[in-house]
């Protein structure tokens, strides 16, 4: 089973078509700026590297002129489409006054099986007692946490709230709760290791590249921790993941196979971690 | 004269490929009723490009594969930056070059309804950064 759990369908043209003000918050909030592409090209770029399942991220954003880039309705209608192939992860703003009934609504009603939490562009405090209690919701409802942490490309947003450190003490507090620190925290990556080594509810991801090709990013990463490190450390907490369409599935896939470790942790990284993450 | 144009798409299936659009192109050069003149095909990308050559999937492979030996991915380029324009790092300068060896057009004489080509000869888009949607142009101008 391999399993992408970073994945941004905010640009699929199906959505984009039926909201053009997704494309145009893609462009200005997100800071993509590429072009929309039909629901099958994701699906190719799946197939091309064999990839069973991928985790479709909601982020919705009130904050900002009520964006939502996409929207918990719009995932859990590709999901719907696609149940074989995508899972789908929920996204409140826990300032919203509404987060943990909208948290409940998409696992009850709209069948979605995670949280996507971005505070930069959410604009909250990951610390704030309402964040504190979608944290407290989210793991009494069984939702594992895919959260963003380390660099965000637009400084329109404030880095405060992007460090990996932050989690510790919300891992430590919701041991029931897994958190993915995405991106790895990159580039505070020994945080984010860190975090991960206290907590064994922690997971993190591959997704994005900030230093080059995908190739020349991770081998920027392993000569930073090491591959050893990956093997014996994150080897059952490191997921594969994306950043799609900040970057080509397959091209990240590619990269994250050649990287020099034990085939065994190569195969965790790819999908196994991931099950454990989602609870399956 | 008579001037046709028709936008076209199809979508590749993986990283880099050879497709096949030689029927493509005859079925709008059977819309345009144009018979005597010339056929211009163009693709609307930069990491894709047109060419003609025998429809042997073999050939097909070696053309690929001598593409990417051509320009290997794994070498220094200027392009892999941050690029504001898109918003996300630049790391396809190899497909860019690929596909600015091949060019993104190509011309073909039309005669009674036909397209000339030789009995070899098909015509190709080449993707070169797939699996994509791909749009291409085909303009019969004539009479």
């Amino acid at each position: 089973m391999r399993i992408d759990v970073h994945v941004h369908p905010l640009l699929v043209k199906e959505l984009t078509d039926k909201r053009p003000k997704l494309l145009e918050d893609a462009r200005e909030l997100f800071d993509l700026r590429t072009v929309p592409q039909p629901l099958s090209t994701m699906l190719n770029e799946m197939n091309v590297c064999e990839i069973d399942r991928a985790t479709l991220l909601a982020l919705e954003c009130p904050k900002l002129n009520d964006s939502k880039m996409p929207s918990n309705d719009e995932v859990a209608s590709l999901v719907r489409q696609n149940g074989k192939r995508f899972v789908g992860f929920a996204s409140v703003d826990p300032d919203s006054g509404k987060a943990l009934t909208e948290l409940k609504r998409t696992k009850d009603q709209l069948g979605l099986k995670g949280l996507k939490l971005n505070p930069a562009l959410q604009e909250f405090d990951p610390r704030s007692p309402a964040a504190l209690e979608v944290y407290d919701e989210a793991e009494r409802l069984g939702m594992p946490i895919l959260v963003h942490t380390g660099i965000t490309f637009s400084n329109r947003f404030s880095m405060l709230h992007n460090t990996p450190s932050i989690y510790d003490d919300i891992a430590r507090k919701h041991p029931k709760l897994n958190i993915c620190l995405a991106h790895m925290g990159w580039p505070w990556l020994w945080e984010a290791v860190i975090v991960a080594i206290r907590n064994p509810n922690v997971y993190l991801d591959t997704a994005g590249t900030y230093v080059g090709t995908p190739v020349e990013h991770v081998r920027q990463v392993t000569s930073t921790l090491s591959a050893r490190v990956i093997e014996n450390v994150l080897g059952e907490r490191l997921m594969f993941g994306s950043d799609f369409p900040r970057i080509e599935m397959n091209k990240m896939f590619d990269a994250i196979t050649e990287l020099p470790i034990r085939r065994d942790t190569l195969t965790g990284i790819l999908g196994e971690n991931a099950l454990s993450f989602l609870g399956e | 004269m008579t001037i046709f144009t028709e936008k076209l798409f199809l979508k590749s299936e993986r990283a880099t490929e050879l497709i096949k659009i030689t029927d493509r192109v005859q079925q709008v050069v059977g819309k345009s009723r144009v018979k005597n003149g010339i056929i211009n095909v163009f693709t609307l990308h930069v990491t894709a490009g047109l060419t003609i050559n025998e429809d042997d999937p073999k050939l097909e492979e070696d053309i690929a594969r001598f593409l990417l030996k051509a320009v290997p991915e794994d070498d220094s380029y200027a392009h892999h930056h941050f690029f504001r324009k898109d918003g996300r790092m630049a790391v396809n300068a190899y497909s860019h070059i690929r596909a600015s060896l091949l060019g993104p057009s190509l011309t073909i004489p039309l005669q009674d309804g036909q397209a000339v080509l030789g009995s070899r000869q098909h015509i190709y888009l080449v993707e070169l950064d797939g699996p994509q949607t791909r749009g291409f142009v085909i303009q019969v101008m004539g009479e």
